[in-house]
């Protein structure tokens, strides 16, 4: 018997249908400053991996936050694996920039990359031996064994993005959201948040990374969107992605 | 040996003295485990704003002979439900929001005092008055204490993580906003209790003092929980002693040990450190 969050049954995904498809979506904070967020049509076929390219204030995090059913839109239509967003929420992970959580609260790493096993869980049942065995593995994956017991708040930035990640990766995801995960990170997590991207990818699973580093962007992404002013202006291949477009869309 | 175990057992041969053993046990015990989350999440001031609006509710409770818990309680539901409808909808910051709202309650509750002839009878609202718990508040008293802690173990791990990332919680469905709404209205029940050991004023030194305490010793929460609630029952029972022997107010002796407790630690922690 599980008590899911929110109220909603299981809902199966629509057989072949895209990771995410977007209509007309309009996204406004604020009247005067216009739209937010302001998308035609953007189609990510499942099981690719997209960059999400532009400056600051572009509406990269906006897109994302959308897509995870964190931010209300005023009009359009976004489904994810032919669903309306929120419709199932085991099916998204989200991993926000490391600022948005609160880590001197006391929770031991282990505990922390626990949380994304709730959606499977529900209200009022703890975590089972399956639920335990995976986080270990997880952790050792990650390469975060031996902090496993200390605090978050013992965490290097590195450490603290590959926490992050290992929760999503528990909750057995399809489709992952990674806002700025390279930034401050060292070169290790880095390599391993590519690698893990990569293994994720031959599951099928999908991810869509919001990303300022675009170094090599081109081997670590198969499509790149490039957002400008809250609108999509680009959307090709990475293969056929130029370093000169890349860098006009920063002028 | 013996004389102090005299010393120790010899003021609850009295019948008023083990009920408010009991009460201030429970109580603080209470008060330090919800208190986690007041520290945690940064709601020391909602705690304090929540005893203080409790006086206007005892008051007119005490005007129309109706049950002061009771009216203490009410006083204290609606706050925390107006708490978290002003979070939602006001621009105003929420600790400005809540320090107009809750000194113009409390100022409230002090000026229907002062139409009443008998400030004295409500002078235990404002410093406490566990001394004189009757037995049958005292099981009141205990099945708010029982409420409070099986909602908490029920909802522990939702409370605690939408404690640190409500981000992740709204992910998956968690609306950490009637979370919110339910801690607070926990909150209010404890801290109605707090307000019969310590006062009014003192409220949230309960809530506040022994999880800070505990916060400095341990980095789980649940053991933080265990912690904070010992040392509130332990400072609720040597408070209870001092005031016995020393003939001082009960309140304000619990409410400094704990203090001195957490000094202590405060202490150790600082030599050790260095």
């Amino acid at each position: 018997m599980i008590f899911h969050y929110s109220g909603r049954h299981h809902v199966d995904s629509v057989p072949g249908a895209d990771a995410v498809n977007i209509r007309d979506l309009r996204v406004v904070y604020d009247a005067s400053q216009g739209d937010a967020l302001n998308c035609t049509a953007l189609d990510i076929p499942a099981g690719i991996r997209a960059a999400l390219i532009g400056p600051n204030g572009a509406g990269k995090s906006t897109l994302l936050k959308t897509l995870a059913g964190l931010q209300p839109y005023n009009a359009g239509t976004v489904t994810i694996y032919g669903r309306p967003v929120r419709a199932c929420h085991h099916r998204v992970a989200y991993l926000p920039q490391r600022g948005e959580i609160d880590w001197r609260f006391p929770i031991t790493v282990r505990r922390f990359v626990m949380t994304g096993r709730y959606v499977h869980l529900g209200w009022f049942t703890n975590p089972r031996r399956y639920d335990d065995t995976l986080v270990a593995q997880t952790l050792q994956r990650l390469g975060l064994g031996a902090v496993a017991d200390r605090r978050i708040s013992d965490l290097s930035g590195g450490q603290q993005q590959r926490a992050l990640l290992a929760r999503a990766i528990v909750q057995e995801a399809e489709l992952l959201l990674l806002d700025e995960p390279f930034n401050n990170v060292d070169p290790e997590t880095r390599l391993l948040i590519c690698t893990i991207l990569d293994e994720l990818q031959q599951l099928g699973r999908t991810a869509i990374v919001a990303t300022h580093d675009l170094s090599r962007i081109r081997q670590e992404f198969d499509l790149i969107i490039s957002l400008r002013a809250g609108a999509v202006v680009g959307q090709q291949a990475a293969v056929l992605y130029q370093q000169a477009t890349v860098e006009e869309s920063y002028e | 040996m013996n004389e102090l175990w005299q010393w120790l057992i010899a003021p609850f041969a009295y019948q008023f003295m083990q009920n408010a053993l009991l009460a201030s046990l429970l109580i603080a015990a209470t008060c330090g485990i919800i208190g986690s989350y007041v520290v945690l999440r940064r709601m020391a001031f909602i705690g304090d704003a929540l005893a203080h609006t409790a006086l206007p509710g005892v008051v007119i409770a005490y005007m129309n002979g109706w049950s002061l818990v009771g009216g203490a309680l009410a006083a204290g539901i609606m706050t925390a439900l107006g708490i978290g409808w002003m979070a939602r909808k006001s621009t105003l910051r929420e600790d400005t929001a809540i320090g107009v709202i809750f000194t113009a309650m409390f100022a409230l509750g002090i000026l229907l005092m002062s139409r009443l002839q008998s400030f004295r009878d409500l002078s235990h609202i404002l410093f406490g008055n566990i001394l004189g718990v009757q037995s049958q508040e005292l099981w009141l008293m205990t099945g708010v204490a029982l409420v409070v802690l099986v909602v908490l173990v029920l909802f522990h791990k939702e409370l605690e993580l939408t404690s640190f990332d409500s981000t992740h919680a709204e992910v998956i469905g968690i609306q950490s906003n009637r979370l919110r709404t339910m801690l607070l209205i926990l909150l209010a029940f404890t801290v109605v209790t707090g307000i019969q050991v310590v006062g009014v004023v003192l409220t949230s030194a309960l809530l506040v003092t022994p999880a800070a305490a505990a916060s400095l010793i341990t980095s789980d929460l649940r053991r933080m929980m265990v912690v904070s609630a010992v040392i509130g029952a332990g400072s609720a029972f040597v408070g209870l002693l001092l005031s016995y022997y020393f003939a001082v107010s009960t309140g304000a002796a619990i409410v400094l040990t704990c203090t001195a407790v957490f000094g202590v630690i405060v202490l150790v922690n600082w030599m050790r450190k260095r």
